[in-house]
């Protein structure tokens, strides 16, 4: 039977709850857990309760919506205009945030950091680059292999590790040695690894993978040419993440000018503008959706988690055991697994520094809504780190009470307003009218609901122009093969908002929670990437 | 954004926000400020409507005109007061009615827009042969398929046992005849000959023209009534045929105790209502209008 990398790191199985409760330290190692059906006994059930308590949050509140517009109409007409309110003040804080972000990424992407880092010493650090794949094309390898051959940094301080799926097939593992071929010389090294299929206690996916592939790299780079491990910044980057030429000259400087380096992931902001102009309205509507939402929490560094695409030293990274193999959000639980390594000590550096990635886009475009949904309810599973985080508090006594009722809060917010906020905004909104009867429905409150909301609506979306002036300046330029007007067509395409923060927002989010609600966990679904022509004509401009 | 801004925007917003409910509480609720700062009650009147470019007159002063987009009107801020509301389109006869307003509550209008001249088209028997059959000296008529097919229309209309108004509301006892009408759960009878609404709903989900759940008479005339069935596409309202050949409609409301009655033809000896048209026979020619 193949043995996981966790097998390998921790020289021992994974932990049973049952044994680490018998001593009174917290060992951060033993609870490496993926899903309830990992432990047994009470806490299990307290595993579970965490699973379900998201999902039976935001379906309490829909169905609660529901029959409260039956029975007290009137209450709940005036909650949801208190709601709108409240939606419309916390858009604003939202938008303020994002226009602050905005500025910072435009300095910091005007910036020189290679004038920065004159004054410290820094040609000692390494960039470890890792690149899963699973069966994307060449060409898109090819372009994000070639962006980091592009990127100024010394090259050969660049540990480029190419991890290819067993599960791919020959044609993957032929095309990652194809690469290597290609680019093999133009890094320091070059290595190219192929995950095992079957290994037992993983689940097929990135984390998997990229573990395996980090394992690998320790053994094969720094441990044979005696590289130290905190020198060398680990990057996760999905396969189609295009770095701008200064992103490693940034990581570097945020690196070296951090107060507690060692403690910090290293979090830039993905802008899914690759093959913006061939993606639709609605991919890209949702696509710039994700980024902003990054770009708000870059703001709110007390709330951001590493998201996509992340940097980490490999010294933290090593001593976390790496990214976790059992579960699907691995990009976010990284961050989690060191908050309780490090017994809470532990945050995201905000790099407001772009990266570059793909929009959703297949060969059609119902292919293309379909993606949509399953990426955005992947990135919803992230509800899953939910029970991960509490179930380590009720273990972990290091970490103050106060930062684990603020993280619970934080945390049990932020999935439920993800599920539910759209659907009372544009659906609950409805229903005292549609249910209230008579008695209600000719008062003058039944009468004035609709009003107030749309006019309170109206103002949310003023947001809008915000939202699409900051989208047009993360574009890159037009190509000419396009016609100038698309441009126009890049500005009105926020009126599908609120069409699409319920379809391919609250829904998928619903969706993700009620499955870990009833224990159908899901597994990892690969994102297909797709480009419909080579983009990334002229990456230098900002965008 | 510092830790320290982000508190400050954050209890900025919050002051906003608690200012911002009560008023907005209130004033969906129907209160508003005089500007001798005295907070009064008010209610408002509804104009539920399809047509645009309609205009609202309440006591006699335009108020405001139905658009494109959204042709329903809400007018606000009125006192509790009894009001002359009379709603006008071209080519329509302009619809009055005395609508009185409750604080905190709206008065819901669902004026019935009659045609000032009606137009029928008359539904032939038979189809006329084509010049080319008169060149072939086939002068043999055509019969006409929708002539036949409203006749048997007709025929099935008549062939409803004539129902007794029945005591109980149950509504399995409930068949429609010639002297009972439902739509949805609104119930027209005749009963000498007095035309009677009820509601066979549940109380809550009461339309808002009837404000009883006991049945109450809504049209009576001196002439007697031949025959009577819901206007084409509304609940609240019916024509009636009279045994002098007028057809009336008949706006009901038993809220105001104002039924508003309209003669739309002056010469109806039958009709039906199909699918929002109305086909009546005028002698023996049959004609069809689109309501």
């Amino acid at each position: 039977m193949r043995v996981s990398i966790t097998q390998i790191f921790f020289h021992r199985p994974l932990a049973s709850a049952s044994m680490s409760t018998q001593g009174k330290k917290y060992i951060y190692e033993n609870f490496r857990f993926g899903k309830a059906d990992e432990l047994s006994g009470l806490d299990y059930y307290q595993y579970r309760f965490w699973e379900i308590l998201p999902g039976a949050c935001s379906w309490l509140t829909i169905i609660g919506g529901i029959i409260s517009s039956l029975l007290f109409p009137f209450f709940t007409a005036i909650f949801i205009i208190c709601f709108d309110v409240f939606w419309l003040l916390k858009t604003l804080y939202l938008s303020l945030h994002l226009k602050v972000n905005w500025k910072r990424i435009k300095d910091h992407f005007a910036a020189d950091w290679s004038k920065k880092l004159v004054h410290f010493k820094y040609h000692h650090i390494y960039h470890m680059i890792m690149l899963p794949f699973y069966k994307e094309n060449e060409s898109i390898i090819e372009k994000t292999l070639q962006s980091l051959a592009d990127s100024e940094y010394n090259h050969k301080r660049f540990l480029v590790v190419l991890a290819a799926e067993e599960r791919a097939g020959v044609c993957a593992i032929n095309t990652a040695n194809k690469m290597k071929k290609k680019f093999g010389r133009v890094f320091g090294h070059f290595l190219v690894t192929v995950h095992p299929d079957g290994i037992a206690g993983e689940m097929a996916g990135k984390g998997s993978n990229i573990s395996w592939a980090a394992e690998k790299a320790r053994v094969e780079i720094l441990d044979r040419k005696r590289i130290p491990y905190a020198n060398v910044l680990v990057s996760a980057f999905d396969i189609d993440t295009i770095v701008y030429k200064q992103y490693f000259l940034c990581l570097t400087w945020m690196f070296l000018v951090s107060d507690n380096p060692y403690n910090t992931s290293f979090q830039p902001v993905p802008v899914f503008n690759n093959n913006i102009f061939d993606a639709p309205a609605v991919s890209r509507v949702v696509a710039y959706s994700g980024t902003f939402w990054q770009m708000v929490q870059q703001e709110r560094q007390k709330r951001l988690a590493t998201f996509s695409s992340h940097s980490i030293p490999f010294s933290t990274l090593y001593g976390v055991g790496y990214w976790q193999s059992n579960m699907v959000s691995e990009d976010s639980r990284i961050f989690w697994n060191c908050y309780m390594k490090h017994d809470g000590d532990y945050i995201v550096t905000p790099m407001s520094y772009p990266i570059s990635m793909d929009a959703n886009l297949a060969a059609g475009y119902y292919q293309t809504l379909k993606n949509i949904y399953k990426q955005q309810r992947r990135w919803s599973y992230g509800v899953e780190n939910f029970a991960y985080i509490m179930y380590n508090f009720s273990k972990n006594p290091a970490i103050s009470k106060s930062k684990k009722i603020k993280i619970f809060l934080i945390n049990l917010e932020g999935y439920w307003s993800l599920a539910t906020n759209p659907i009372i905004i544009f659906l609950l909104g409805w229903m005292p009218i549609l249910l209230g009867g008579m008695e209600f429905n000719t008062t003058m409150l039944s009468f004035s609901l609709p009003y107030i909301t749309r006019d309170i609506m109206m103002l949310t979306m003023s947001n809008l122009i915000l939202s699409s002036m900051v989208a047009v300046s993360l574009m890159p330029s037009i190509p000419e093969k396009k016609p100038g007007t698309r441009k126009f067509y890049h500005i009105i395409q926020w009126l599908l908002v609120p069409l699409t923060i319920t379809v391919f927002g609250a829904i998928p989010a619903l969706d993700a929670q009620t499955r870990i609600m009833f224990g159908k966990y899901m597994g990892f679904w690969v994102t297909p990437k797709h480009r419909a022509e080579p983009s990334m004509k002229k990456k230098g401009k900002t965008r | 954004m510092t830790p320290g801004k982000q508190k400050l925007v954050i209890a900025a917003l919050f002051v906003v926000f608690l200012c911002m409910i009560p008023l907005l509480i209130f004033y969906s609720m129907g209160y508003r400020l005089r500007v001798e700062l005295k907070l009064v009650q008010t209610g408002g009147i509804y104009i539920s409507n399809e047509e645009p470019d309609a205009v609202l007159y309440i006591n006699g002063k335009e108020i405001k005109r139905s658009g494109v987009i959204i042709q329903n009107l809400l007018i606000q801020d009125l006192k509790p007061d009894v009001y002359t509301v009379r709603f006008e389109k071209e080519n329509c006869t302009p619809w009055t009615k005395k609508v009185p307003v409750k604080a905190k509550r709206v008065s819901v209008c669902y004026p019935l827009l009659l045609p000032q001249e009606i137009k029928p088209v008359e539904i032939k028997k038979y189809i006329p042969a084509e010049k080319k059959d008169l060149k072939t000296k086939n002068t043999r008529h055509t019969v006409n398929d929708e002539y036949i097919e409203v006749n048997k229309l007709f025929k099935k209309a008549a062939m409803h046992s004539a129902a007794i108004f029945p005591g109980s509301l149950q509504r399995e006892v409930l068949k429609p005849g010639k002297n009972l009408k439902m739509q949805g759960r609104v119930l027209l009878g005749l009963e000498k000959n007095r035309i009677y609404v009820t509601w066979t709903g549940k109380k809550k989900n009461m339309p808002f023209f009837i404000n009883t759940m006991k049945r109450k008479q809504v049209f009576t005339s001196l002439e007697r009534i031949t025959h009577f069935d819901f206007y084409p596409g509304r609940s609240d309202s019916f024509l009636a045929r009279l045994a002098g050949g007028n057809l009336v409609a008949v706006e009901m409301d038993t809220r105001f105790g104002e039924n508003i009655s309209t003669v739309l033809l002056k010469r109806c000896d039958r009709f039906i209502v199909h699918n929002l048209t109305l086909y009546y026979y005028s002698g023996s020619r049959l004609y069809k209008y689109d309501l």
